[in-house]
């Protein structure tokens, strides 16, 4: 049992309500299933709850716990005995997600910049995005539904997510 | 159709190292849009209310204002004594230095790293204690600093792996000992800011390359993929590759760099003709030499937390015990 104050309870709220999106989103990146990405990062809320009194709060609560995920991440492929994605592809994701945090402002905004972008995206685009993210379907589902093919199916899927960043990197850049 | 077996299958699918992290969010924006996840923050909010105390604050009766400046008088003289106790006192690196350089400790800033121990990996937190043969992995854009007891210190940047050794006694020529500390880099930077003291040797600093030793002085060691070199800011190093029988003497302002052929050369800072070279020596020393009043700050920040006073266990700073 630890011993916290009322206004430490609620800054973590608030850093949980803020960051767990993106802390999911950083788990989901790290190819873990959604069941395994929500346990991990409810353990690594918790341990940040712990250690409440160590957190340096002039810091970003979304790297803290970045490296935390990235702990625990590692820690359960080798209690698991699954293979990790390795230290430099890590490090790449990491690298994006503080891109992402440069301004404290547009880590609240991110999934909005992200609809925002999404929209811009072409009819076709949004159907593939749609079909693969939210309703779940397999490449080969999607390409018969769409009469093109499979690989094209990926290579599309591929140059949507770069024009979403390219997009995402550009909004931010214009608020900023 | 079964999520689970859909989800199980996504992971699968290739995707580029650098799509990674938009594959993340957009796999969390398909799901739930911008909506925020309100099971997942009610069971983590629930799970950690479950596990804590929590402390309120409450008045229970009317206080009136004299009976609180009563107690609140006392206290703010007590914290103006200790403020100004702790402005004059300080926490300062020119403190007479009492110990010698073993039991080295550790201190990460966010996202840290990992020390492997056994076989088993540990979080890097700030004040834990550095044994023999202890491995230390950095994460990309974190700093970590390896403090020794004389106040010797190893600035170790982001994607760094370094080795501590523990120490060696070795024998001199007039049957006297003295001990060295043997550090290995196997890749990654350091800033090295070693601190002479008595009864020790020098620093031996192993990396693929060669070994280098320093007995005081400061110096920035970089040992990447096709970048190997060493600038030495104050003091002298010196620097024995592995393929060469002689000893080189690196003075400040100078850089030791291995070139083609595996050749040593020494050329000063200001020669460089490589103008590429020279910007990525000056943005090293921009990233890593932390100066004095700011790690005074650093340390002043951990200690306030109560997590360096490991570091510094008996050491007499300015005269005064301050770290119990």
């Amino acid at each position: 049992m630890i011993s916290i104050t009322k206004e430490q309870l609620a800054y973590f709220e608030k850093q949980v309500i803020l960051n767990h999106k993106q802390v999911l989103a950083y788990a989901l990146s790290l190819n873990l299933d959604r069941h395994a990405a929500e346990d991990l990062i409810q353990d690594a809320f918790l341990t940040a709850f712990h250690k409440l009194a160590e957190i340096d709060r002039d810091r970003s609560f979304g790297a803290y716990m970045r490296g935390i995920v990235r702990f625990k991440y590692l820690e359960r492929g080798r209690k698991l005995k699954e293979i990790c994605l390795g230290d430099a592809i890590i490090d790449i994701v990491d690298q994006q997600f503080m891109e992402w945090n440069s301004g404290e402002h547009h880590r609240m905004h991110l999934f909005d910049i992200l609809e925002q972008c999404n929209e811009k995206l072409t009819e076709d685009q949004q159907q593939i995005i749609r079909m693969f993210y939210t309703e779940k379907a397999q490449c080969e589902m999607i390409a018969a539904t769409m009469k093109i093919n499979e690989t094209t199916v990926r290579k599309r899927l591929e140059r949507i997510r770069n024009e979403l960043k390219g997009c995402i990197k550009k909004q931010q850049k214009g608020a900023r | 159709m079964n999520n689970q077996k859909i989800e199980k299958k996504r992971p699968d699918e290739p995707v580029a190292p650098e799509s990674m992290a938009m594959e993340g969010l957009l796999r969390e924006f398909g799901e739930n849009g911008t909506a925020p996840h309100r099971d997942l923050i009610g069971s983590i909010m629930t799970e950690a209310r479950k596990t804590a105390d929590i402390t309120v604050t409450t008045v229970s009766q009317p206080v009136s204002v004299i009976s609180i400046l009563k107690y609140l008088l006392p206290a703010a003289a007590c914290l103006a004594i200790m403020g100004v106790l702790i402005f004059k006192s300080g926490i300062t690196l020119t403190g007479k230095v009492k110990l010698t350089a073993e039991s080295p400790c550790l201190m990460a800033s966010t996202p840290g790293g990992i020390l492997e121990r056994a076989g088993a990996s540990l979080a890097i937190r700030n004040g834990m204690k550095v044994n023999s043969h202890d491995q230390i992995k950095t994460y990309a854009s974190s700093i970590a600093y390896l403090q020794f007891n004389d106040l010797s210190r190893l600035e170790i940047s982001g994607n760094s792996n370094i080795s501590y050794n523990g120490t060696a006694v070795i024998r001199q020529p007039d049957n006297s000992r003295i001990k060295k500390i043997d550090i290995s880099l196997q890749e990654g930077a350091i800033y090295g800011n070693i601190v002479k003291t008595s009864n020790y040797g020098a620093f031996t600093i192993k990396t693929p390359q060669g070994k280098l030793s320093i007995r005081q002085g400061k110096f920035i060691l970089v040992n990447k993929p096709n970048s190997f070199y060493l600038e030495v800011i104050s003091g002298a190093v010196q620097f024995k590759a592995d393929h060469q029988a002689k000893v080189v003497k690196v003075k400040p302002g100078q850089v030791c760099l291995i070139g083609a052929g595996q050749t040593v050369k020494i050329v000063s800072l200001n020669q460089l003709n490589s103008s590429m070279l020279k910007q990525q020596i000056i943005a090293s020393r921009q990233r890593l030499t932390m100066n004095e009043s700011g790690f005074e700050q650093l340390l002043l920040k951990l200690y306030k937390k109560k997590k360096a006073d490991i570091c510094f266990k008996r050491n007499k700073l300015k005269n005064r015990r301050i770290f119990l």
